[in-house]
């Protein structure tokens, strides 16, 4: 399951956060226009701007606080949350959960994957499109069948044509 | 006196008796070691999110119990290694153990059986 899109990482507000942002310094010219093209009339890195995302990522920890579900290894809905789309256990930067709590919620999805509620990987190369630059098996040069017929190659080489066209 | 949870596996091509047998083979060996059943879940026939021992499928069940000592818990697990309906078992101390059904059979109550395991075998 995907999470959501984190804010812009410090690129842009670095650079235009820092020093004569407005006046475009010739060295600078194009750092400053790449990464914070959007927020171009306001030279500041302007936290309003950023949207919803921003804000949530100030959340605490979605375990701590008195309505926190607890952390159990056969609520697998609930671990589910935790878990990449690729089944792995998500780092702490991204949820948000404080260490003693990622403590238990790590210890809880493997518990759940003995039990085989979780898994432990997700494979999707099914859904992957296909890897560009690699040919199917019958065209690959090192297939045998196309070996066969290019063994004979010096003697094709001197009755190649080639010169011929390119003179007219 | 320490509470346990124990959740087991039993493989799906077996008659569906077999599951209470299991059960009650649990309860024998708690009880020889004069221990408790305090709670026990059938979660049903669900689909493993990996195959185990070529199995897709299981039928879980899941026991609070209490036992006294180290011996009871290892007999108990020894016997569970033994036998061949159970394919996998996991047995966790907790603090107590709640009277509540568990979060699976709350999740399984909201919506239609079966249905919760789809998201994951995916």
């Amino acid at each position: 399951m995907a999470m959501e899109p984190l804010p812009p990482r410090k690129p842009a507000g670095k650079f235009s956060g820092k020093g004569k942002g407005g006046k475009k310094g010739a060295p600078r010219k194009s750092r400053e226009d790449g990464p914070s093209g959007p927020f171009r009339g306001n030279s500041k890195y302007t936290p309003k701007l950023l949207g919803k995302a921003y804000f949530q990522r100030r959340r605490g920890c979605p375990f701590s606080g008195p309505k926190a579900p607890k952390i159990d290894y056969k609520d697998v809905r609930m671990l589910g949350k935790y878990l990449s789309d690729y089944g792995k256990i998500l780092p702490r930067h991204i949820t948000g959960v404080c260490a003693a709590k990622q403590r238990e919620l790590v210890q809880a999805i493997k518990r759940a994957r003995m039990l085989a509620l979780m898994p432990f990987t997700i494979r999707s190369d099914a859904e992957r499109p296909e890897r560009p630059g690699r040919p199917p098996r019958g065209d690959r040069p090192d297939f045998r069948p196309d070996r066969a017929e290019r063994a004979p190659r010096e003697e094709r080489a001197p009755r190649e044509p080639r010169p011929a066209p390119a003179a007219e | 006196m320490a509470f346990y949870e124990l959740t087991t596996i039993i493989r799906p091509d077996v008659p569906t008796t077999t599951v209470d047998a299991v059960a009650d083979k649990v309860a024998d060996i708690v009880k020889k070691h004069k221990g408790k059943v305090i709670k026990a879940e059938q979660w049903g026939l669900r689909t493993l999110a990996y195959p185990i021992k070529k199995h897709k499928k299981g039928y879980y069940t899941m026991a609070g119990i209490s036992l006294t000592g180290a011996a009871a818990l290892q007999d108990l697990e020894y016997q569970l290694k033994l036998s061949d309906e159970v394919i996998r078992f996991l047995t966790v101390k907790v603090e107590e153990v709640s009277k509540e059904p568990s979060a699976m059979l709350k999740a399984k109550n909201r919506m239609g059986e079966g249905e919760m395991s789809d998201g994951l075998s995916a």
